[in-house]
C-alpha cells in the first residue's frame, strides 16, 4: 500500500492496490491521479448520492476462498437507471469488481490475455460469443456514464466518462462483460452472479428497520 | 482476514459501524401533490401514486410524470400493503411495488419485494394462491417444444400467454406503465414454478415455490381473511403422490405379510375330518320327501330326519366347515344339517344347498357346497339332517357331508386382500382428480381434460 496526501488539502490518501491509478479524496472529493509517486488534479467530484447499497468501501468479503477488500466505487448510470461497480483488490494482490445492479450481485475479474475481445460492432443481443472455452450469450448493450466515484479506481473514474458495456450471461450463472472505452480500450471481465452471503461479506452497512446484513 | 488489512481500513468505513436511517428518499407527486417516498433508493426508477395513480419517473430531476393517471378504481388494495416489512430465509424484505396483471379473463396480482442484502424477490398470487419468486440467471439447460428442463428437473408448460399490466401502486426497478405487454410462459413442476416473459427483445426467466397462504399473513403480520382459495394452483404441491407411494408400499408389505400367513397356515392347518357321512334323499310318491342314512341295515322307517352318529369336537378346534356334496343336475338339493351338542342340546345351523344347472354354452353353481362355523364349543355333538330337493323330482338323490375342523379358509386371504388395496386405490383417485383440477386450468393438460 502506498500513503500520500491529497495535493489539494493534504488529507492521506492511501492506494491499496498497485494497479490503482485514480482516487477520489474523502476529505474534499478532489479527483486525483496517480503517476507512480506523483499526484496530480483532475477537477472535484460532486457529493455522491447516498443510495441503498449494503456495500461501502472497507466492506471485506472472500471469493473462491481469497479474501478480497472494497477499495472503490464507480456509479454508472445508464438511460434506464443507475448501478454500482466496486472495485476490490484481492489479498493476493489481483483485483477485480463487485458489480451490484438491480438488486444482484457479480464478481468479476479480468480475463486471461488469451481470450479474443470481440469488436462492439460484432455483438448482438441474443447471439453467442465465445469466450476462451466458454460460450456466452450477449443479453445486454447499452452506453454507460459515470457519475461518480469514491475511493481508488485502476482508471480515471471522473465524471462523464462513457463507456459501451456488454453483459454476457450463460445458464449456470457465469457472467461477463466486455467494456468499451476510448481512453482505455477494450478489457474483458469473467464471473459470476453470487449473493452476499455466499461471499461471506462483513463491514456492510446496516440500515435501521433491515435487520442484520 | 489479513490483519494488516483490518488495521489499515479507511476511515470512511465508520459508517458501518453504526446503523443508517433508511435512506428513504421523499418528494412530492409533481401529479396531485401527495409525499412520495422511496426505499430502494439507486435502485427505484418509477413510483406510482397511490393517490392520484401517477407514475413519475423518480430519476429524473423535474420527476418527469411517465403516466398521468391510469385507470383505477377504490378495489384496488393490495393484500400485502405497500411498506409492509416480513422476514423470508432470515432476511428483511419489504414490500415496495404492487402490480395487477391480466391476461383475457385471468388476472392475477404481483408484489415487488427489496432488501438491501439480497435484492428483489416477486410474490404472485392468483385464485388466492401463493408463489414466491426469483429472478434466474442466464436461461433453463434446454426448451423443448412443451417442456423446459432447469438443473435436471423437467418442468411441463402450463400456460402461455400475453400479460397486461392493468394497475400499479409503489415503486420499480424499471419504467413501469399501465397497458405494458409482456408475452410470458409458465412451465410448472410443483411446488416450483419457472416463468419466462419476454418484453421486446429481453427475456427474463423467473424461478418460484409455490408458498403457503398462512405463511404470508404469518411473515407480514397481516391479520386478515386469507384470500378464498378458488380450484388448485398450477403449481399447487400435493401430498397426495407420496401418500399414494407410501399406501403402495404398505399394501405390498401387508399382501407380503397375509401371504406368508397362509403359506404358513396352509402347512399347519390340521384339517382334520371329524364326521363323514354319505345319505340318501328319497321322494315319496306322496308327496313328502325322507333321508335314509346309506348302507344303514334298517331302512323301514320312513324319517324325516336323520340324526348321526356323535362325534367329539374337541376344545380349541378352530374353524369348523361342512362340505356338502350332491351330483344334481339342472337342479337342487337344499341340506338342513343342524350341528346339536348332546349336553346341552343347543344346535347351530349349519344349511347349505348345492345347485348345478347347465345349458349348452352355460353352467351355473357346482356339485358341492362348504360352510364355515367358528368357535363351536368343545363336547360330542351329532348331526339333524333334513333335506329337500324340487318338488316334481322323484326318486333317490345322495349326497355326503364332511365335517372338518381347523381348516384353511381362501375366501378370507380375498377379502383381506381386496381390503389391502382399496385404500391405495382410492388415493390413486384422488391424486389423479387433484391433478385433473390443476390442470383443468391449462391449455396443455396430459389428462385431455375438456370441458363441455
Amino acid at each position: 500500500m502506498i500513503k500520500l496526501n491529497c495535493p489539494s488539502c493534504g488529507g492521506e490518501i492511501n492506494f491499496r492496490s498497485k494497479t490503482s491509478v485514480f482516487a477520489v479524496c474523502g476529505f474534499c472529493l478532489s479527483n486525483i491521479v496517480r503517476h507512480d509517486v506523483d499526484l496530480s488534479l483532475l477537477g472535484k467530484q460532486s457529493e455522491l448520492q447516498e443510495d441503498m447499497s449494503p456495500i461501502t468501501i472497507g466492506s471485506l468479503g472472500k471469493f473462491n476462498n481469497v479474501p478480497f477488500f472494497v477499495c472503490g466505487r464507480i456509479i454508472v448510470r445508464w438511460e434506464d437507471g443507475y448501478w454500482n461497480e466496486w472495485y476490490i483488490t484481492f489479498k493476493n494482490g489481483t483485483d477485480g469488481w463487485l458489480v451490484e445492479a438491480q438488486g444482484d450481485f457479480a464478481i468479476l475479474t479480468a480475463a486471461p490475455s488469451s481470450i479474443q475481445i470481440p469488436a462492439s460492432k460484432d455483438v448482438v443481443v441474443g447471439n453467442r460469443i465465445n469466450l476462451g472455452s466458454e460460450s456466452f450469450v450477449a443479453t445486454d448493450i447499452k452506453t454507460m456514464t459515470c457519475v461518480g466515484s469514491e475511493g481508488e479506481l485502476p482508471f480515471n473514474g471522473i465524471e462523464g466518462r462513457e463507456s459501451v458495456s456488454i453483459d454476457l450471461e450463460k445458464s449456470d450463472g457465469q457472467f461477463a462483460t466486455i467494456e468499451y472505452n476510448a481512453d482505455d480500450g477494450m478489457s474483458c471481465y469473467l464471473g459470476r452472479y453470487i449473493s452476499l452471503n455466499k461471499l461471506k461479506m462483513i463491514g456492510l452497512r446496516e440500515f435501521e428497520g433491515w435487520g442484520r446484513p | 482476514m489479513g490483519k494488516a488489512m483490518n488495521r489499515s481500513r479507511p476511515k470512511r468505513s465508520k459508517r458501518a459501524k453504526s446503523k443508517i436511517k433508511p435512506i428513504a428518499k421523499s418528494f412530492n407527486c409533481t401529479s396531485c401533490g401527495a409525499v412520495l417516498s422511496i426505499t430502494a433508493v439507486g435502485k427505484t426508477l418509477s413510483v406510482a401514486c397511490k393517490s392520484c395513480h401517477a407514475i413519475i419517473d423518480v430519476n429524473d430531476p423535474n420527476y418527469k410524470i411517465l403516466e398521468k393517471s391510469h385507470k383505477a378504481s377504490a378495489s384496488h388494495a393490495p393484500y400485502i400493503p405497500i411498506g409492509a416489512k416480513g422476514v423470508f430465509s432470515g432476511k428483511v424484505f419489504e414490500c415496495i411495488g404492487y402490480m395487477e396483471r391480466g391476461d383475457g379473463p385471468y388476472e392475477w396480482r404481483e408484489y415487488l419485494l427489496f432488501s438491501p442484502y439480497i435484492g428483489y424477490r416477486w410474490l404472485f398470487e392468483m385464485d388466492g394462491h401463493w408463489t414466491l419468486l426469483k429472478k434466474l440467471h442466464g436461461q433453463p439447460d434446454s426448451l423443448g417444444n412443451n417442456t423446459a428442463t432447469y438443473k435436471s428437473n423437467e418442468f411441463k408448460l402450463f400456460n402461455k400467454g400475453t400479460a397486461k399490466v392493468l394497475y400499479v401502486e409503489g415503486e420499480f426497478y424499471w419504467r413501469v406503465k399501465s397497458g405494458d405487454k409482456s408475452y410470458v410462459k409458465d412451465f410448472i413442476k410443483p411446488p416450483y414454478i419457472l416463468s419466462t416473459e419476454v418484453i421486446k427483445n429481453e427475456v427474463n426467466w423467473t424461478f418460484g415455490k409455490y408458498i403457503d397462504a398462512q405463511t404470508i399473513n404469518k411473515v407480514f403480520k397481516i391479520d386478515k381473511d386469507l384470500l378464498y382459495q378458488h380450484g388448485v394452483g398450477a403449481n399447487q404441491p400435493s401430498d397426495l403422490a407420496e401418500k399414494f407411494n407410501k399406501q403402495v408400499k404398505i399394501a405390498l408389505f401387508a399382501l407380503a405379510y397375509i401371504f406368508v400367513i397362509f403359506l404358513v397356515r396352509s402347512k399347519t392347518a390340521a384339517n382334520e375330518v371329524i364326521y363323514e357321512g354319505a345319505f340318501q334323499h328319497r321322494k315319496t310318491s306322496y308327496g313328502s320327501s325322507s333321508n335314509f342314512k346309506r348302507n344303514e341295515d334298517n331302512v323301514t322307517g320312513i324319517r324325516k330326519t336323520v340324526l348321526t352318529d356323535s362325534f367329539y369336537i374337541p376344545k380349541k378346534a378352530g374353524n369348523l366347515k361342512i362340505s356338502t356334496k350332491s351330483s344334481v343336475y339342472n337342479s337342487w338339493i337344499y341340506i338342513d344339517a343342524l350341528l346339536v351338542n348332546k349336553e346341552t342340546g343347543k344346535g347351530i345351523p349349519l344349511a347349505t344347498e348345492v345347485s348345478y344347472y347347465r345349458g349348452s354354452d352355460w353352467s351355473e353353481g357346482g356339485t358341492s357346497k362348504a360352510k364355515h362355523v367358528y368357535n363351536v364349543p368343545a363336547g360330542n355333538y351329532y348331526l339333524n339332517i333334513r333335506s329337500r330337493m324340487p318338488f316334481h323330482r322323484r326318486g333317490y338323490k345322495d349326497y355326503t357331508i364332511v365335517l372338518r375342523r381347523d381348516t384353511l379358509i381362501t375366501s378370507n386371504l380375498w377379502v383381506v386382500g381386496l381390503l389391502i388395496i382399496i385404500v391405495p386405490f382410492l388415493s390413486l383417485f384422488r391424486k389423479k382428480s387433484f391433478e385433473v383440477r390443476r390442470w383443468s386450468n391449462s391449455d396443455y393438460s396430459p389428462y385431455n381434460y375438456e370441458e363441455d
